[in-house]
């Protein structure tokens, strides 16, 4: 099971281990939800500072394009429950959602992706459970 | 949530028996049945959020489809649920078509809109489950069951009770380290390579959603 959200700004992405659920019975359940992509404004000097210190190429995207890019990992992953999650540009940790619901905080052992479009680009983790 | 359970409108031993109410019309025929409560409680909200648990219940004006097939024609008949009893139980009416059978075959699809338009069965979960808006409501218990219409002495058998169809999820969205709630104005939930987007009518962190049940992978 995985999830997108957004809040009108942002897009947040989590992922749950594969999961089983019965039909009439009732869950609840906190979705710790990782930003996919934070919109920056053009010309964030901070955005360049970081992106230029990993020596990143990057090009801005919107969010429809985000979320399509997200889809896009998921498929990669063969349909299986994928974290794409993108932290801010101010703490350089890259955050992962484990199957337990709680939060990971890796910057290896995962397998980096770098979108490219023709407006802005993100950095996202593939995460597989 | 507990299985939907139709019993007998009167005393008897057999739970699965619902006696006669009303004779045969020359416009079709009427019946009268119960339906043993969902679970228990007030009958003014069909399903409501209890503490980690959900309450289904009977409410009186609900409708639920009585599909079955008379003379190669698939009908529709509106069962309405005209009370609910102390302890939840329904009582609900129904006409089939006069001329109708005994022994005819039926499936009950609850609520009434979650049956296909052509009466052949419930619709299929993506449609249904197409246009969640995050909140609870009787639109996430969809449930269908099977019995048999008799009409010579005018009742319903049950041979398979309504089951739930769904699972029911409460989601509340958080931040990744889970200190702060998020409040979103769109949620896609995907599972068995299918996605349903919950579409909120103000941004919220807590959604309820309902699920085609899950397979555990082998």
């Amino acid at each position: 099971m995985s999830f997108t959200a957004t809040d009108g700004n942002n897009l947040y992405a989590a992922s749950k281990a594969s999961v089983s659920f019965d039909a009439a019975k009732y869950y609840q359940s906190t979705v710790k939800m990782g930003k996919v992509v934070q919109v920056f404004n053009s010309g964030d000097p901070d955005i360049d500072d970081y992106l230029y210190s990993y020596s990143y190429k990057y090009v801005h995207i919107g969010l429809d394009q985000a979320y399509a890019i997200a889809k896009q990992l998921s498929t990669l992953n063969g349909g299986a429950p994928v974290a794409v999650v993108y932290d801010n540009v101010d703490s350089d940790v890259i955050y992962a959602l484990s199957s337990d619901d709680s939060a990971t905080k890796h910057q290896e052992d995962y397998d980096y992706l770098y979108a490219y479009t023709t407006n802005r680009v993100f950095l996202a983790t593939l995460w597989e459970h | 949530m507990a299985a939907l359970a139709l019993m007998t409108a009167a005393c008897s031993n057999d739970d699965n028996d619902l006696t006669t109410q009303q004779p045969q019309k020359a416009e079709g025929i009427t019946i009268t049945a119960q339906l043993a409560p969902k679970t228990n409680g007030a009958t003014t909200r069909a399903v409501s959020d209890g503490t980690n648990k959900i309450v289904a219940e009977w409410a009186v004006n609900e409708h639920i489809a009585i599909l079955y097939t008379k003379d190669a024609t698939q009908y529709a008949a509106d069962a309405t649920i005209t009370d609910v009893d102390g302890s939840g139980a329904a009582t609900i009416t129904f006409t089939v078509e006069a001329g109708t059978p005994d022994d005819t075959p039926c499936t009950l699809v609850y609520p009434y809109d979650a049956a296909k338009d052509d009466h052949t069965g419930v619709k299929d979960a993506a449609t249904l489950l197409a246009a969640q808006d995050g909140t609870l409501s009787a639109n996430l218990d969809v449930r269908v069951g099977a019995g048999t219409i008799w009409t010579s002495t005018p009742g319903l058998t049950v041979s398979t009770q309504p089951q739930a169809q769904f699972a029911i999820f409460k989601f509340t969205t958080k931040t990744s380290d889970g200190g702060a709630t998020i409040d979103v104005t769109s949620l896609t939930v995907t599972t068995g390579g299918q996605d349903y987007v919950i579409t909120p009518a103000s941004a919220t962190s807590e959604l309820f959603v309902a699920l085609p049940p899950s397979p555990a992978r082998p």
